[in-house]
């Protein structure tokens, strides 16, 4: 029953904190000194660092209108194509983990249930030498910004371990894009939100909302200003979150 | 109603993909409330195992800030996570016998006023997804048969959960389960929006937004999505009635 496709040690949660911490390390130390331009590719290769058993992986944002995605960065030339590939034939791997906000994992190309389900992409992928893919969403608070997608040119499934590497990566990933979203030339601002990257606990979900109504913003808005009274404070974003659902603290306020 | 009866609408409810307000949060919310219903306990939750690596609670009976206190203690450990691990149901009939084992559990069970805690896993087949946990106010040691109508009753939810047509893959179940926990995250920030519009607690707000969906026979997941894309009026969410 247990075994490598089990998740977690002694406490799950405070394992799962110290690889977000790991990942977190990665990405800060890559992001770090770049110029702004430089930001696509330093993330790139922090990703490929911290994803070593995929042969190549992209990342990509969706625009206003479900159609329309962009390459945000890719390891190579194969992992660009194929998602381009996928946003031209609306079919695949990432339009789906967009779609169901969930992670996508087609093990074995070459072959049903995987080729039966995405043929066109199937073959696509089969030209360039790629047997397994999977996407998992850049899952922003309010609904996916896009997907990390990676790929293997031999087929087989992911493990637990590395899934869940891929996932907090994810989380990783959506956390710096949205602080560099905000914080347009101040990239010393992203480095201190990815630092304070922690877990997502429902208390943090709920307080999100509330600071939603509060401060009359964004989903993603809310959860950075959360993060940012957090960090002022040198407390964990869970306490805050639980402070504001208690209403002993108010951002309104100060 | 009788048992035979109670039984077997509760066995329907969980089946009934179909219904207009289906979605992973009404099913797990079926199933707790089932629980309760048809069982000796005075509580039950389920959680359920996010790939990021710890539980997360997906639905409960008892709203109140110690019971969600003791549910949020065990996301990362405890017999919960032990049930979910091993994929065996666990017994703790008195749970103060458990205080060195695990004090701090020991202290949020006896404030929220339960003594007693089972779990029985959710599974898919060969595969564990979470726990179902069943609390009692009184120590207790569980009957057999109601550890097994609980576990028949979770294997239902989890089948349900699947509702596949074609050809199961192993990934697909992965995929399920976090497209569930992604869906009730948005269920816990559009509650803090209702929340803090309403000026009422997080429980409150869950309890509006599940009448609200129970009304327009739509899906809970669906209208809080909604709320948090801004395509839905928080207004259009009714306060509580004032008194």
């Amino acid at each position: 029953m247990t075994g490598d496709r089990e998740p977690g040690g002694e406490d799950a949660e405070r394992s799962t904190q110290r690889e977000r911490a790991r990942i977190a390390r990665e990405l800060t130390s890559a992001v770090a000194g770049a110029h702004a331009a430089a930001m696509p590719d330093a993330l790139c290769r922090a990703c490929v660092t911290l994803l070593p058993e995929v042969s190549g992986l992209s990342a990509s944002i969706a625009g206003r209108d479900e159609r329309t995605s962009i390459v945000l960065f890719a390891s190579d030339e194969i992992a660009s194509l194929l998602a381009e590939t996928q946003f031209t034939l609306g079919e695949g791997p990432c339009t789906e983990a967009m779609r169901l906000r969930a992670p996508v994992l087609a093990s074995d190309l070459t072959r049903g249930p995987d080729a039966r389900r995405w043929p066109l992409f199937a073959v696509q992928a089969a030209k360039a030498g790629v047997e397994a893919a999977f996407s998992v969403p850049l899952a922003g608070a309010a609904g996916p910004l896009g997907t990390l997608d990676l790929y293997r040119q031999t087929p087989g499934d992911m493990s637990n371990g590395h899934l869940r590497t891929a996932l907090l990566v994810a989380d990783a990933l959506t956390l710096a894009l949205s602080a560099l979203d905000h914080a347009s030339t101040d990239l010393a601002e992203v480095v201190t939100w990815l630092q304070g990257a922690e877990s997502d606990r429902e208390e943090i979900h709920q307080a999100t909302g509330m600071i939603m109504v509060q401060l009359g913003v964004s989903a993603q808005e809310a959860l950075l200003r959360l993060r940012a009274r957090a960090f002022a404070q040198d407390q964990t974003s869970a306490d805050v979150a639980r402070a504001i659902i208690d209403r002993t603290t108010d951002l309104r306020h100060e | 109603m009788n048992r035979e009866r109670e039984l077997a609408k509760a066995f329907l409810d969980l089946a009934d993909t179909y219904a207009p307000q289906f979605d992973p949060l009404h099913l797990f919310d079926r199933l707790v409330h089932s629980c309760r219903q048809l069982l000796t306990v005075d509580a039950a939750a389920v959680m359920i195992a996010d790939a990021r690596g710890t539980l997360k609670t997906m639905a409960a009976t008892d709203e109140g800030a110690a019971f969600v206190e003791l549910m949020q203690m065990q996301t990362g450990r405890g017999p919960c996570m032990d049930c979910y691990r091993t994929g065996q149901a666990r017994a703790i009939p008195d749970i103060t016998a458990e205080h060195e084992r695990w004090p701090n559990l020991v202290t949020a069970m006896t404030d929220a006023g339960y003594r007693s805690l089972h779990t029985v896993p959710v599974r898919l087949h060969e595969r564990t997804l979470g726990a179902l946990t069943l609390l009692n106010t009184h120590t207790l040691d569980m009957p057999r048969d109601d550890l097994f109508l609980a576990q028949a009753l979770t294997d239902s939810a989890a089948l349900s959960l699947m509702h596949w047509a074609t050809e199961p893959r192993y990934d697909d179940v992965t995929t399920r389960v976090q497209s569930a926990i992604a869906v009730k995250a948005t269920l816990d920030i559009a509650k803090g929006m209702i929340a803090a519009y309403h000026d009422v607690s997080i429980a409150q707000a869950g309890r509006l937004l599940a009448d609200h969906a129970a009304r327009h026979r739509t899906s809970l997941a669906d209208i809080a999505l909604a709320l948090v894309n801004r395509t839905m009026e928080l207004a259009l969410i009714p306060a509580p009635p004032s008194g």
